[in-house]
């Protein structure tokens, strides 16, 4: 029989792939980033009684990871940031199937945010988080979240547009869709 | 126990495509769509990445404390 206990496990199991692609926009390598989900694991078990069922439990599970992550570094904070590795570290470079951005040249613009636009940028642009739930998850107000988001996108269209420039040629994207191959096109 | 994740992200369909955003100013808007494609895709990668066996390894540990009658720890 499924106990309120096994039902947590198997929800929170089921929130570690999530957990290990958020805390790698934290920590600088795959293993520290495991780390902390790791720790962010035992903070959840050991609080199991604090979450409301019918809560959103991945949104909790978020929230204390990014809350050890930053009592552990609030001291050392920025003393060592590596944002180029900001998802790089596991990640196999592909066939270009849509062109003209780059993954590399995306994942390095990824890493030049700052980290909380990333972070905004992540919660609801890659995990779906609604503006409400990632401003819980920050604790910080929507309309910080709103625009951290849009600053986070705006700086990125500006550092690609530059790149993709530079490396493909200006012209205009084809109407009908983003792809663009990437072959030279002048 | 099978570490692997199949089940595709739940998160991620749920994930706002740039063109339900606000349009920003001086942006073009078929650039954002690509911004937002290649955003879900970096992300899914990890999400999509087998979980490593000590997480479980982990959660059976914390299971054992429990039912070994230490639950201060």
């Amino acid at each position: 029989m499924n106990t309120p206990k096994d039902e947590f496990e198997e929800m929170l199991v089921a929130t570690i792939p999530h957990l290990r692609a958020f805390a790698r926009s934290f920590a600088n390598d795959s293993a520290r980033a495991d780390d902390l989900v790791q720790e962010t694991l035992v903070k959840a078990w050991n609080s199991m009684h604090s979450f409301e069922r019918g809560t959103n439990f991945k949104a909790w599970l978020f929230t204390i990871l990014r809350n050890a992550y930053f009592s552990q570094h609030r001291k050392l904070r920025r003393e060592v940031d590596d944002p180029n590795d900001v998802y790089t570290g596991s990640l196999a470079v592909r066939p270009e199937q849509y062109g003209h951005v780059d993954l590399l040249d995306f994942r390095a613009a990824l890493g030049e945010l700052p980290s909380d636009q990333r972070e905004a940028l992540l919660l609801v642009g890659a995990e779906g988080f609604s503006y409400e739930e990632a401003a819980d998850i920050c604790g910080c107000a929507v309309g910080t979240i709103k625009s951290r988001v849009n600053r986070a996108r705006t700086r990125l269209a500006e550092l690609l547009e530059v790149r993709g420039a530079s490396d493909y040629g200006t012209e205009p994207l084809p109407s009908g869709g983003a792809a663009r191959s990437t072959r030279n096109v002048s | 126990m099978t570490t692997q994740k199949s089940g595709g992200g739940a998160g991620t369909p749920g994930a706002k495509k740039i063109s339900e955003h606000e349009s920003l100013p001086n942006v073009d808007p078929d650039l954002q769509d690509t911004l937002g494609q290649r955003l879900r895709e970096v992300y899914q990668e990890v999400v999509n990445e087998d979980v490593p066996d000590k997480f479980l390894s982990l959660l059976e540990e914390l299971k054992k404390k429990e039912t070994g009658g230490d639950s201060n720890t």
